[in-house]
């Protein structure tokens, strides 16, 4: 009679788990099988236990307890090995793109994290699984990050509080909170970035010398960047120098991306005054163009060289370059390009040389920080009367990035100085070129140094494109026949064989 | 060791003698397949249609939403309607080994020789292991496909783990069956008792339902499924090996107590 009853018990037991798993709701039919089913389960178990614990000959209720005692040893065992490991834990990211190697740049904002900050995942009944990894290696990483999933129907208040309307996830740190609708490293870094730096830079941008627009989608313009620096957290503002302007104070950084024309004196004496003053300047600047910051420029010892760098090289990687889009690997050290080597290239399109004095300036520390391979060459730009070709020597790499920073500040200002970075292209940042390779990490890199948020001078998250080609109905079709009907039908017939030669033994 | 041997050959002879063994193989790979297949035309048909609202979209940065892709509406859907697969057929496999030799008789036999419990419940446990093995390698081809052929983001270390992951499941739902399986002379029985197990061990979040949400913590950590996504998703995490190998270890346990209260009876 007992097995019956925990047969009974078990069919019930699986129906009202299969109602659970079809509905996600638990109603009185589920609770009816799985309290019946599994009570009737239960009476089962104890009834043969019951039986087992009689004694005969040398199985009785000694043997019983010893081998009871074993087995709850063996589970405690256990059990402390799981919790073990579950804190001191290795995972190895075996995905083509590293998915869940963090990033340089999350690592360090994560290591930095000197609040706690939770995350709240609200998720559809069905839950994101590359989320619930992502989030996770979150938390490995940092023991202040913390996460949470909480169902959409049955946390309807905290939806309301945050405004979440659909899936997504809540970053809180203290009253603050960061709302993410489409959950990736990139995403989650930036909002991370936003809650945890609270000082929001103010970056100023010069205007009226036919620099690329803040905004639009033309393939010219700067909105990428824009967008890319206000999702981490700096505030943009564009200025108009006009000799009465007096560079804010609350400017981070002075940003002048690719200029057309020449700045006018009083411009220019607006712009000294600021550099006086400990101000900060990252100057992207094309070949061919007399921007009028020449001087000013040789004053803290960088110089604007003339023409273009053509690069052969490059042509080898990139075939259409013809050498004019120099693919540069060659990195000085420098806070800027700590997390550069041979394999982060930044794609240039039209760059000229940018050249450290040597000496540098007294109270200046004047750093080449990139540098086009031994085998490229400064071309002069065209509609140039003289063409003749400069070649350096083979021991000589043309440089194309400089970093100046003084060493102390003005009085008032004595915990920094002034700094200025000036690169020799301005197109590498425009929207056509911002996502090659990492220009996106090299600008970035560069504002934040200038602006002095050195924490968030780094690697981040690379964007991931997932596979999304689609097949013919033939290949489809060819996937189908080969392997679910000639494999199976292959295996099926030798088991028939097999089957007749013992029939017929 | 001999005697050890022994028990695996003679178990692994008694599963490819049996038809229900090859109609396991054959099911597991048709159906492997055409979840394979069928996961692939939805993919196709949800590909032309997103591929065609983003050309014909006056946004110039539309895109195809990044969720949609090979991995997520093809790899991953099938590798998880395998481990439901798997839930079914592993009982099916391991429901005879102790029922059927009681019910023939053989299993008294079997426990007078001088061969220890371990070594019998082992040698069957290696024996039905090297099957499902076998069974899983079997569908290897579709994911190999996906890496070579269809050239999609995945790669074979990440097949690795994915395989990985389906072996330790697999392997733990084996321990489980072969537990059920010692408990009875019925093979009906022992595979109804491996689909309790199974199916309430593979996501315990049934269990809120009935004690509430303060066991959700507890739930999702002794579930089946926690553990495996990691691998679904291309990460081996040393945890979740650690939790498959516990399970199975326990389940061998309580199996070898089971045979030896047998033994003694």
């Amino acid at each position: 009679m007992a097995p019956l009853i925990g047969l009974i018990g078990a069919v019930a037991f699986l129906f009202g788990l299969g109602a659970y798993y079809f509905t996600f709701k638990p109603g009185l039919f589920f609770y009816a099988n799985i309290v019946g089913g599994g009570g009737s389960l239960l009476a089962w178990g104890m009834h043969s236990l019951v039986s087992v614990s009689r004694p005969s000959g040398e199985a009785g209720g000694g043997w019983y307890l010893r081998k009871l005692g074993g087995v709850v040893l063996v589970v405690a065992a256990v059990l402390g090995l799981n919790w073990t490991t579950a804190r001191y834990r290795w995972r190895f990211d075996t995905t083509l793109r590293q998915l869940y190697s963090l990033s340089p740049l999350t690592e360090q904002v994560l290591d930095g994290l000197r609040e706690p900050v939770e995350a709240l995942v609200f998720e559809r009944t069905e839950r994101d699984r590359r989320v619930e990894q992502l989030i996770a290696s979150y938390a490995s990483r940092s023991p202040k990050f913390t996460y949470r999933f909480l169902d959409m129907q049955r946390e309807r208040e905290a939806l309301g509080r945050f405004g979440v309307e659909e899936a997504g996830l809540v970053l809180r740190a203290g009253s603050a909170a960061e709302r993410i609708l489409e959950v990736n490293e990139h995403n989650l870094t930036n909002a991370l970035i936003r809650l945890t730096f609270t000082q929001r830079p103010l970056l100023c941008l010069t205007t009226g010398h036919g620099e690329a627009p803040l905004k639009g989608k033309s393939e010219r313009a700067y909105s990428g960047l824009a967008r890319a620096l206000r999702d981490q957290g700096c505030n943009l503002e564009l200025i108009v120098l006009n000799g009465h302007t007096t560079v804010q104070d609350e400017c981070g950084a002075l940003l002048i991306l690719g200029p057309q024309r020449a700045f006018s004196e009083d411009e220019l004496r607006d712009l000294a005054a600021y550099l006086d003053g400990g101000g900060r300047v990252l100057l992207l600047v094309e070949p061919a163009v007399a921007s009028g910051l020449e001087p000013l420029l040789e004053r803290i010892g960088i110089r604007l060289g003339d023409g273009m760098i053509l690069d052969p090289q490059s042509s080898a990687r990139f075939e259409a370059s013809s050498g004019v889009r120099p693919l540069i690997n060659y990195f000085r050290k420098h806070p800027i390009t700590e997390k550069f080597n041979e394999r982060t290239f930044v794609q240039f399109e039209t760059v000229r040389p940018v050249l450290p004095a040597v000496p540098a300036p007294e109270g200046w520390d004047v750093t080449a920080l990139a540098y086009s391979s031994s085998d490229s060459r400064v071309i002069r730009a065209a509609g140039a009367a003289d063409r003749r070709d400069e070649k350096p020597s083979r021991t000589e790499w043309v440089p194309v990035a400089v970093a100046a920073s003084q060493r102390s500040g003005p009085a008032e200002n004595a915990a920094s100085g002034a700094r200025v970075l000036v690169i020799g292209d301005a197109d590498f940042i425009a929207n056509r070129n911002l996502a090659s390779l990492y220009n996106l990490d090299f600008i970035l890199n560069a504002i934040h140094w200038i602006a002095g948020r050195e924490p968030l001078v780094s690697i981040g998250p690379k964007f991931v494109k997932p596979y999304q080609e689609i097949l013919t109905p033939e290949e489809t079709l060819s996937f189908f026949y080969s392997f679910a009907m000639v494999l199976p039908e292959a295996i099926l017939i030798t088991g028939v064989i097999l089957w007749w030669r013992r029939r017929g033994r | 060791m001999r005697a050890f041997l022994a028990i695996v050959g003679k178990e692994l002879y008694a599963l490819f003698t049996l038809p229900i063994a090859y109609a396991v193989l054959t099911g597991t790979i048709f159906v492997a397949g055409w979840l394979f297949f069928d996961n692939l035309a939805y993919y196709n048909r949800i590909i032309m249609v997103q591929t065609a609202q983003a050309m014909a979209s006056q946004d110039v940065l539309a895109y195809v939403p990044s969720d949609i892709s090979l991995y997520t509406l093809v790899v991953r859907p099938t590798v998880g309607q395998l481990t439901l697969f798997l839930m079914v057929f592993v009982p099916l496999i391991t429901m005879r080994v102790f029922a059927e030799e009681r019910q023939r008789g053989t299993y008294e036999l079997l426990l007078t020789t001088p061969v220890s419990v371990a070594k019998i419940v082992g040698g069957k446990y290696v024996a039905c292991s090297l099957f499902l093995v076998l069974m899983l390698a079997a569908t290897i081809i579709f994911p190999a496909v996906a890496v070579t052929q269809i050239q999609s983001e995945i790669g074979w270390a990440h097949m690795f783990a994915i395989y990985l992951g389906l072996t330790a499941f697999a392997l733990a739902l084996a321990a489980l069956g072969l537990l059920c399986s010692s408990l009875t002379e019925n093979q009906i029985i022992a595979a109804l008792l491996s689909y309790v197990l199974s199916v309430a061990l593979y996501d315990l979040s049934w269990m809120q339902g009935v004690l509430g949400n303060t066991v959700a913590p507890l739930a999702k950590e002794i579930a089946l499924q926690t553990h495996f996504t990691s691998f679904a998703e291309g990460i081996i995490d040393t945890h979740d090996l650690t939790y498959f190998a516990s399970l199975g270890f326990v389940a061998f346990v309580l199996t070898a107590m089971s045979v030896e209260q047998t033994r003694f009876r």
